[in-house]
């Protein structure tokens, strides 16, 4: 769906048009609840933040102010109420295993893939989320740091800290 | 001179590496990087580890089908929010969260008080002639997504007892449990221990079975 057929959906949406939000839900919801289950881990949290998210689309959709695309506010959105929700759940979000217990052993057994994909589970929230908008959802510099709130070169040096500490992690020589 | 300016042109194009990978750069940028990338190694390390991690991200393959979900239910709880807005309040879940603490206390004092009396209403109580010396305990257990047939077969054959699926969940298993008679707080330590285990998302022991007379 293009931006501007988004743009008069999300219009109607404002004016409480039911059929408009079905049509956003229907869009949305899938990927959304994809976004929130790769950070969370939990199937129920997933969903429950993925409604949550766009429930708040529904209520706030005349505060769009336009400057930015539809799927960015929404992303952004779906950044903040992640945000929250991972804050809550730190202890629960902590992977498997310990990143000082990564030895010879394990990175035998392990798939490559599997290994960065659990080692970006140990980044930070922030760092996590911006990976996420980058690499998941695909989003531009500038997309992203709308979706975040935040000026463009702190996207920049999240995902340049996001690597470097990866690195650590994996032990790689850099 | 020429050495600062390819050193910050070094640290310009290393940060928009990612953007590189994902293939949102403008075209300039994109020639930029290109550029950069064909003299300097450690660009070329780094745009590999983004590539992993964007390959990391992308990858799909354990994560379920969203539930079936419907606009129109949430905007019923939009509706249903409204009204009783004020029960979502932290001040009144904390007043609940003492209330129901209080009134689980109450119950407990009154089972060690008159246990025949007033049994406990979370088990339901089914029909089996069974030992005297021990009971069978069901215990519902939901494995957590992504888990595998093969894990979870393992884990149910690890638990000892005979399990079977709840209804048309995939996922909800009652494991019916022989055990020696357990306190209440022993079965809620037990379901307890086994929903630590990362595989497990929730585990309760819904009912018992008792002998027949």
């Amino acid at each position: 769906m293009d931006d501007d057929r988004e743009r008069q959906l999300l219009a109607r949406v404002a004016r409480g048009e039911h059929d408009a939000f079905d049509e956003v839900f229907r869009a949305y919801h899938p990927l959304l609840f994809r976004f929130v289950f790769k950070m969370t881990a939990s199937y129920r949290l997933a969903d429950e933040v993925a409604n949550d998210i766009l429930l708040i689309v529904w209520q706030t959709a005349s505060k769009f102010r336009g400057d930015s695309k539809v799927s960015t506010w929404i992303f952004g959105i779906a950044y903040r109420q992640s945000l929250r929700r991972l804050g809550k759940r730190r202890l629960k979000t902590v992977p498997l295993f310990d990143s000082a217990a990564v030895d010879e052993q394990s990175a035998s057994r392990m798939e490559r893939e599997d290994w960065v994909r659990q080692a970006i589970a140990l980044l930070p929230p922030k760092q996590r989320l911006t990976i996420m908008l980058v690499y998941y959802l695909g989003l531009t510099c500038d997309e992203a740091a709308k979706a975040s709130d935040v000026p463009i070169n702190t996207v920049k040096t999240r995902m340049f800290h996001a690597r470097r500490k990866l690195r650590g992690y994996l032990g790689d020589q850099s | 001179m020429n050495r600062l300016v390819d050193h910050a042109e070094h640290d310009d194009i290393t940060m928009l590496l990612p953007w590189y990978a994902n293939g949102t750069l403008n075209e300039a940028d994109r020639q930029r990087v290109d550029q950069h990338l064909a003299t300097c190694g450690q660009c070329s390390d780094e745009l590999s580890l983004c590539y992993e991690m964007q390959n990391a991200t992308l990858a799909d393959g354990a994560i379920p089908i969203p539930p079936a979900a419907s606009a129109s239910a949430i905007i019923g709880r939009r509706d249903w929010r409204s009204r009783f807005g004020f029960l979502g309040d932290r001040r009144t879940q904390r007043i609940a969260a003492v209330l129901a603490a209080v009134g689980l206390l109450f119950v407990l004092g009154m089972m060690q008080l008159s246990p025949t009396e007033l049994p406990n209403q979370r088990f339901t109580a089914t029909t089996s002639a069974g030992a005297s010396d021990s009971m069978d305990y069901v215990l519902e257990l939901r494995f957590s997504s992504g888990v595998s047939q093969a894990a979870r077969s393992k884990i149910l054959q690890e638990l000892g007892g005979t399990a079977q699926p709840v209804g048309e969940a995939d996922d909800v298993y009652a494991v019916l449990m022989n055990l020696p008679p357990q306190s209440l707080s022993d079965l809620d330590q037990l379901a307890r221990d086994f929903a630590a285990r990362d595989e497990i998302e929730t585990a309760q022991f819904v009912a018992l079975q008792v002998p027949v007379r």
